[in-house]
């Protein structure tokens, strides 16, 4: 019924999250820039379940991955097996307050770090050094924020779709 | 079982979970991806067809660092004085490549004692590039720069700038490439002691300001600062160029190997613009197989011919 709005959203966002993993940080803030597709996906995984399907997060994993200069895969891998996940625990998760929500998102993005560090070892890359492990936690404080704004600009589709 | 059961609950809800099917699958596809890119070219037409239509992202994504920067030297003549700067930076990267040449040149025929002439040096060619303000992941040594194929790069050319060896090209895209730094721990160069000619290979460390020596014998004559030229074994790098100083080299006396530290001349962690050049054209290893079988293959040919032309005259002559 409601499908064409939430698609539109998350392209509009999906860019925007594209751009935002690309985009220079000054040094200092680098190591800090969290996950934004995955906390896109974690997000339509809760609220917009028919757009997060995991052929969408594959598709969009190897298009983060041409964009990286990554291996062909690796965020692909990492993007459907988080969805995945998210999926699996959405009707729980739906009926958390936001603090423990967050908490939960912080244990889905840790797990997916770890799962990053396993495709760059496999790659014969080394071990990154300690503040590869900061990301998931910025990923938590913001997603009470992104969160919001996300279901702000849903819902603002959504009653559009539903007058138009 | 406990999965079915899972589904049941969740259909309560009108919910549309994925199926472990489906995430076995696109598992599956996701790792015979990885496989494929990592031990061939099979994805290069399609990573290079992506990446051609998310190339504007690149500029777009540029946009805010580039703004900062142009705000930063904001002043009078801010373009005429870029313009030219950025020309004669380019010299000077040009013409140090070509100094350091001769210096290895000059060094190797010292050490020959002159008596033989230089081998032919083939020429460089240089193109310049700049590396993209962007930064997809900062646990990774690459960047990314803004030539690719269109511009006449070629795959595994050597990046250098003004101080030194950078990288080389892993990716060649249609406008865009990346570049894998010196300072992955993946990444090897064979170099040579430009006070001492013993060679050696530098690995990266992961970290952008340090480099390693590593499995030298312990006689290896490499001492603390000591310069370290790219050796050109390999074919990627010229030969010559400028890699990095010995910091410290350690012999313990129960390792049977010695081991060193060295510091990459290039500033790796806020490179801007590089200079791309061409691996060396000649082939290396043996010739390919389509030359070596039209080479020889005139002659048995011709040399058939005539042998069969008697035995053909000498079978015909009886019979008449």
């Amino acid at each position: 019924m409601s499908r064409g709005h939430e698609w539109r959203l998350f392209l509009i966002v999906a860019v925007t999250v594209l751009l935002l993993t690309i985009v220079r940080l000054p040094p200092m803030l680098a190591p800090l820039k969290p996950f934004w597709a995955g906390l896109l996906l974690i997000y339509c995984a809760l609220e917009m379940p028919r757009v997060a399907h995991l052929g969408v997060a594959f598709g969009f994993g190897l298009l983060l991955d041409v964009l990286a200069g990554s291996l062909l895969g690796e965020h692909a891998l990492r993007l459907v097996i988080l969805t995945h996940v998210a999926l699996r625990f959405r009707f729980r998760l739906r009926f958390f307050p936001v603090s423990q929500q967050a908490l939960a998102v912080f244990g889905l993005l840790l797990n997916d770090r770890i799962l990053a560090l396993w495709v760059r070892l496999f790659g014969g890359e080394g071990w990154p050094s300690l503040d590869f492990w900061l990301s998931p936690l910025i990923g938590m404080l913001l997603w009470p924020w992104l969160f919001l704004l996300l279901d702000r600009l849903r819902l603002r589709g959504r009653n559009r779709a539903a007058r138009g | 079982m406990e999965q079915a059961g899972g589904q049941d609950r969740s259909a309560l809800f009108a919910g549309e979970g994925s199926s472990t099917l489906a995430l076995v699958v696109y598992l599956a596809l996701a790792i015979l991806v990885m496989l494929a890119d990592r031990r061939g070219d099979y994805l290069d037409q399609f990573r290079s067809a992506v990446a051609r239509v998310i190339e504007p992202l690149y500029s777009l994504a540029e946009l805010p660092s580039l703004v900062g920067i142009a705000l930063r030297d904001g002043l009078a003549n801010r373009e005429r004085l870029q313009a030219e700067n950025e020309e004669m930076a380019a010299a000077l990267r040009e013409t140090r490549l070509r100094l350091a040449q001769a210096e290895l040149a000059l060094a190797e025929q010292r050490r020959l004692g002159g008596g033989l002439a230089l081998a032919e040096q083939e020429r460089l060619s240089a193109l310049p590039t700049r590396v993209l303000d962007v930064d997809p992941d900062p646990f990774r040594h690459r960047v990314i720069i803004d030539r690719g194929e269109r511009d006449g790069l070629v795959e595994g050319s050597a990046l250098i700038d003004a101080a030194g060896v950078v990288g080389q090209l892993i990716e060649l895209g249609a406008g865009r490439s990346v570049v894998l730094l010196i300072s992955d721990p993946g990444h090897g160069l064979p170099v040579v002691n430009a006070r001492s000619g013993e060679r050696s290979l530098l690995y990266g460390t992961g970290e952008k300001d340090a480099l390693a020596l590593r499995s030298m014998p312990l006689t290896a004559d490499f001492a603390a600062g000591d310069l370290l030229l790219s050796s050109g074994l390999g074919g990627r790098f010229p030969a010559g160029l400028p890699v990095a100083t010995v910091s410290s080299i350690e012999r313990s006396a129960g390792a049977p190997y010695a081991r060193g530290l060295a510091e990459p001349l290039a500033a790796l962690g806020r490179v801007r613009e590089l200079l791309a050049v061409a691996p060396r054209v000649q082939p290396e290893g043996p010739p390919l197989p389509h030359n070596a079988i039209a080479l020889p293959d005139p002659k048995p040919d011709s040399a058939g011919a005539q042998p069969d032309q008697p035995i053909g005259a000498e079978t015909t002559e009886p019979e008449s």
